[in-house]
């Protein structure tokens, strides 16, 4: 898939902030019993484009990834999303406010079926939802999103029967829900087979050309998934940035190549 | 300075006491992976055999001593394990009710061997004492058990951290599955991690039970009072446990010398439940369960029917109303059904009969609390009843001292409960599962001893006089108006219930039990929901207790006590902690026990029967209305004709309830349903192929 | 060295698998594909002893296994990675390494040699176990498998959520135990790593084979399309 060159993404690949981002980190720096988690850590996400952050074990990305999302405080560093600081903002808030996550090991709701699933993810991000105010809304969006991914025939499924790549699909569907600005997944791909992952891209394609052009962050090891969908990858470390750039750039880097890739031609 | 001299050295004898305790704990906990609240109940029963083998049959030291630690509490330890071992991953609260079970057997079985009088009991060590220093008596017996406590923290804390069988029963413990695939035989090291347990609790008996009394609530007692000691074991090891132990005792008898006020006392008494409860929340976030973290890759069963459901699975009743169809919720149909059912009662009951019932339903309503706060949010409660006691307790002055009118003083009542519902709700915002468990009970623990147990509060074994209500002109003094109003409240908390638990709010406290990581990222405010949770539950609670009060008339400190919110627990767990129907049962179950006039052996019977019921729960966690609902559901299974007709939404056909076993899932016709997720990529393969004759 | 014949596994009524047959001859790698759904992780259990099979024979060096306890079979040579985190959360590394030796030889120094096959672990051994990423615990986990001197090692998506990098060393490691007479019975999600290593393939679906073959000619075939999303 031919990458977007574009202006963001060339801001991206550069390593620089890029003020049109619906999320950005600035210097992000985590430390915590002596060990430097994150050092220095710089991305942004564009609307409607899929970034990809990859990296060997250990590099920080999940840390990463709370940091983001209000799991893990910062040593120092920025957060802003939708152009505010959310450096401060509480996870919930942050939910709230359009950042949607999956996980890395699924975290459904195991005794509710895969409708109510998406149901109490509506309400939980909008206002008023617990009081079941903007039912009409509610049930179109959630339609919406079981159209979207085909949901229907695992609508009375409990969360705790699905498969694994049942499960992600539908912890994707959960996090569409909250009428997400960006998307932050935790290794989506892991472990879906191979035609798994295919419906899987395709949907992450479908998803950044919605009405409200989410960005994705993806981490990932996946080679084949991230080389197929996204437009930018960000390479981690030891916690500090290798490298950035388009994932053909990537794919050809020595540096990324002698700490994560391999000379292994899968990629 | 030399004035505290003495009661540090008394402080160091009681302390070892705490610290063997603590350590028989901690112990359990991290070799078998069961916080046994029971254990004090094994020490119990041990030194009892032990007293009846010394003393009744007149064994020497010698031979009752092997008889104990080599066969007697060995067997204990064996059965225990086999009870356990079903229960493997289960969650915190249904082991806290299997262990309440254990304790309910053990404690029931003692009078039944050994009959029920008093016992003299010899001591171990001789009688005699020496003098330390320049005035202290310290006893033979105190001295011996300070050594060997020592002794016996530093041979478990070497056995545990730096033998191979310690640290397979570790890995037993933390991943049961892949010890079985290492070659570590599970159900040998489990086998001798209980026996070990076992047997170090049959030393904690009878070391203690000589200065202690050989009474089975005492001895239950002071395990609980070891408690806190053994959370500074859970993050540190046991030495850790003992050295707080001797910490604790040292620290209550210091404030033994002050104690000559009430209030001192008091907080004397509550200190080991202060310290507890206060451990837990500081040390709450580090503190981690063991097992917690496999219990996803153990073969997880199926939970019966879904909760929250937005209403698209509820079977209905169509009912022709004025020539147009009208679909009725079944079980709300029927719920209601019971409901004018349950207000015609006072035609069939009368006088006593009709007292219980209405117990029984006051009881439901303080049960379905608990459904609400533990079988739906996740947050287990051991506190209810302090709530349930606050609730009565304000009736009780209020009204019956004072005359106020009884809303007004139910009102008090239920807002007093408020800001205690909020304490026992920010416990929750550190600690989760067991240890939260621990932190409630520490909190029932401290309203014993620091509120009921007061004088000016409970008129001590007196008690206080609480009149029926008489509000709207309307007098409930008769037990048939009693129990209407009471059947009307229920009524109204169960059918409320029932609606939330459909609807938003419903699904709000699901999510939190189930993900409360995932609530929290999509947008849900953690803390204000617990906290809410807490409250409001507490607040229901207390106005049970109102209605307790008022029912009973007369009440005492011993009504609301720290193990009347265990037993409330239990038979909440045993009937179906998730379902309104388990309170219900509860309600009966309490509703059967207090029949006065059942011969001592039926109630014996009763309560083995509730003992043995905590086995039934491996079978299904969810209680007696889930097991009795997917039995229902089977035998409607099989009796069902012809298959259902699904609409093109919902679907492929139907299918029995998948298994899942390690993430993944074996579909009904054994291979992986073509969902639209296929019928996509095939499509797209398909597309793809007829364009470039290449796939990907 | 391991012989399945017509396995047949049951769930509460819904059969996983039915009627399995496979052979893992000695000193040889043998891979099983299939899609998510199609058996093969129960097929592993069931050979290690996790799952009782409702029918069939399973012989390990010619003895007959199928009636025993898991940790029996452990103690015959049978080492199982499983799907997952294969590890003790609340042990340290060391502790992790440590256990390798329980099955077989209590000498052995199976902390030095996991921290020289996976440096990084060498880094971490007084870290608690469950406190590593989840690359590292999938190390551990395949560290503490090999060290404990396997005759027969059934890797269970061994690759899942790690670097290609490290998923490079871990298949150099598990070609260097194969070329020193271990057999390896190898389900993984990357066909192509997979078929760079293995002898023989076999494809499941749906709780059957459906598929055999040496791993070259697999390679030309079109059952791989079919079942496995793609040529490889």
């Amino acid at each position: 898939m031919p990458a977007d060159i574009d202006a963001a993404t060339m801001t991206v690949a550069a390593g620089m902030e890029d003020p049109t981002a619906v999320l950005s980190a600035s210097d992000v720096s985590v430390s915590f019993g002596g060990l430097n988690a994150l050092s220095n850590v710089s991305l942004s996400v564009p609307a409607g484009k899929i970034v990809g952050l990859i990296g060997p074990n250990g590099a920080g990305k999940t840390t990463m990834f709370n940091v983001l999302t209000g799991l893990q405080k910062t040593t120092s560093g920025r957060v802003r999303f939708m152009g505010a600081d959310i450096s401060s903002w509480p996870t919930h808030r942050r939910g709230r406010a359009g950042m949607a996550r999956t996980f890395q090991r699924l975290a459904l709701f195991t005794r509710m079926t895969v409708h109510d699933n998406l149901v109490a993810s509506w309400e939980s991000s909008h206002p008023g939802g617990v009081f079941g105010r903007r039912r009409s809304e509610r049930i179109a969006r959630v339609r919406a999103v079981m159209d979207l991914l085909n949901l229907w025939p695992l609508t009375d499924r409990l969360g705790g029967e699905l498969s694994t790549g049942q499960g992600r699909m539908v912890e994707l569907g959960r996090a569409l829900c909250t009428d997400p600005r960006v998307l932050l997944l935790d290794e989506p791909g892991s472990g879906l087979d191979a035609k798994e992952t295919a419906a899987f891209s395709d949907v992450l394609r479908m998803v950044v050309t919605g009405p409200d052009m989410p960005g994705i962050l993806l981490v990932e090891h996946d080679m084949a998934l991230v080389m197929e969908v996204c437009s930018s990858l960000t390479v981690l470390d030891f916690g500090k940035i290798i490298a950035t750039g388009t994932p053909d750039e990537i794919r050809q880097d020595p540096t990324v190549r002698a700490a994560y890739l391999g000379d292994a031609s899968v990629v | 300075m030399s004035a505290f001299w003495p009661f540090i050295v008394i402080g160091l004898f009681t302390g070892s006491v705490y610290g063997l305790s603590a350590m028989g704990v901690v112990l359990t906990y991290k070799t078998v992976g069961v916080f046994n609240l029971a254990y004090g109940a094994v020490a119990m029963f041990c030194a009892y055999t032990y007293w009846e083998l010394h003393d009744h049959w007149h064994l020497s030291a010698w031979i009752a001593m092997p008889i104990l630690f080599l066969v007697v509490a060995p067997i204990i330890g064996i059965a225990l394990e086999a009870l356990y071992r079903p229960l493997a991953g289960l969650s915190a609260e249904v082991l806290i009710v299997v262990s309440l079970g254990v304790l309910a057997l053990l404690a029931s079985l003692v009078p039944i061997i050994y009959g029920s009088q008093d016992r003299q009991l010899q001591a171990i060590f001789p009688i005699k004492t020496f003098v330390l220093g320049s005035h202290l008596h310290v006893g033979y017996d105190q001295m011996g058990t300070l050594l060997i406590s020592l002794l016996m923290a530093g041979v478990l804390w070497a056995l545990l951290r730096h033998t191979s069988f310690g640290t397979s029963t570790r890995a037993v413990v933390d991943n049961p599955d892949l010890a079985d695939m290492i070659g570590i035989h599970g159900d040998n090291i489990r086998r001798a991690a209980w026996i070990l347990s076992s047997v170090f609790a049959a030393l904690v008996g009878i070391l203690i039970s000589p200065s202690q009394g050989l009474d089975i609530n005492q001895l239950i007692l002071v395990v609980i009072f070891a408690f806190a000691p053994a959370v500074l074991g859970f993050l540190y090891g046991l030495p850790a446990a003992y050295l707080g132990g001797l910490a604790l005792g040292i620290l209550g008898s210091i404030l033994s010398k002050y104690s000559n006020s009430g209030t001192v006392a008091n907080i004397e008494a509550a200190l080991p439940y202060l310290a507890f409860f206060a451990l837990l929340v500081l040390f709450g976030p580090r503190l981690k369960e063991v097992g917690a973290a496999t219990r996803p890759l153990s073969v997880a069963r199926t939970t019966s029917a879904a909760v929250g459901n937005a209403g698209r699975r509820a079977s209905k009743f169509v009912v022709g109303v004025a020539g147009r169809r009208v679909g009725l919720d079944r079980r709300l149909a029927v719920g209601l059904a019971a409901f004018v059912l349950a207000l015609m009662a006072p035609l069939a009951f009368h006088g006593l009969g009709l007292f219980i019932i209405t117990g029984a339903m006051i009881y439901a309503l303080i049960a379905l609390t608990l459904v609400v706060l533990t079988g739906w949010a996740g947050q287990i409660s051991l506190a209810q009843f302090a709530f349930v006691g606050v609730g009565a307790f304000t009736v009780g002055h209020l009204s019956g001292t004072h005359g106020e009118h009884f809303l007004f003083a139910t009102l008090i009542g239920v807002l007093l409960a408020a800001p205690l519902g909020l304490i026992v709700g920010a416990a929750s915002l550190r600690l989760s599962g067991l240890y939260l468990a621990l932190a409630t009970l520490a909190f029932a623990l401290i309203m014993d001893q620091v509120v009921f147990n007061r004088v000016d509060v409970s008129r001590g074994i007196t008690g206080i006089t609480v009149p029926r209500p008489q509000f709207f002109g309307i007098s409930f003094t008769g037990r048939a108006s009693l129990y209407e109003l009471v059947a009307i409240i229920f009524g109204l908390a169960a059918i409320t219930a029932y609606a939330l638990r459909n609807g938003p709010i419903g699904r709000r406290l699901h999510i939190l039990r189930d993900s409360p990581l995932a609530a929290s990222t999509l947008g849900v405010n953690l803390v204000v929901t617990k906290l809410i949770a807490f409250t409001i539950c507490g607040m229901v609670a207390a106005l049970g207790g109102a209605l307790y009060g008022a029912w009973q008339q007369s009440i005492t400190p011993f009504d609301f006590m720290w193990s009347a919110s265990l037993q409330l627990l239990l038979v909440v767990v045993l009937g179906g902690r998730s379902n309104i129907s388990g309170a219900l049962l509860a309600g009966t179950t309490f509703g059967v026990l207090i029949i006065p006039g059942i011969p001592p052996d039926v109630t014996k019977a009763i309560q083995l029967t509730i003992a043995f019921g905590v086995i039934g729960l491996a079978q299904e966690p969810e209680g007696t209305v889930a097991m009795t609902k997917r039995q229902t559901n089977h035998v409607m299974a099989v009796m069902r004709p012809l298959p259902r007709r699904r609409s093109r939404r919902a679907g492929a056909a139907a299918a029995p309830a998948a298994v899942v076993v390690a993430g993944t899932t074996v579909a009904a016709n054994g291979g992986p349903r073509v969902n639209g997720q296929d019928r996509r990529v095939a499509a797209t393969i398909g597309a793809r192929e007829g364009t470039n004759g290449h796939a990907g | 060295m391991l012989d399945v014949r017509n396995l047949r596994v049951a769930y509460g009524g819904v059969h996983a698998l039915r009627n399995v047959s496979l052979v893992v001859p000695e000193r040889s790698v043998v891979a099983l594909l299939g899609p998510n759904g199609a058996g093969k992780s129960t097929t592993l259990r069931a050979i290690s002893g996790l799952i009782r099979p409702e029918h069939g024979r399973i012989s390990v060096g010619g003895q007959r296994i199928e009636r025993w306890s898991a940790y029996r079979i452990a103690r015959l040579g049978v080492v199982h990675v499983p799907e997952g985190r294969g590890i003790f959360p609340s042990l340290t590394v060391r502790e992790n390494l440590e256990m390798a030796a329980k099955a077989v030889e209590k000498d052995a120094d199976t902390v030095s040699e996991g921290a020289e096959l996976f440096p990084v672990l060498g880094t971490r051994l007084r870290q608690l176990a469950g406190s590593l990423s989840g690359g590292e615990q999938q190390m551990l986990s395949l560290a503490r498998a090999l060290m404990a001197r396997p005759r027969l090692l059934m890797v269970d998506e061994i690759s899942m959520g790690l670097a290609p990098l490290i998923v490079d060393q871990l298949f150099d490691a598990l070609r260097q135990r194969a070329a020193g007479g271990v057999s390896i019975l190898l389900v993984e999600q990357y066909v192509d790593t997979a078929l760079g290593l293995a002898d023989y393939v076999y494809v499941m679906d749906k709780g059957s084979i459906v598929d055999v073959g040496e791993s070259a000619d697999m390679r030309e075939g079109n059952l791989a399309t079919a079942y496995l999303g793609g040529p490889v």
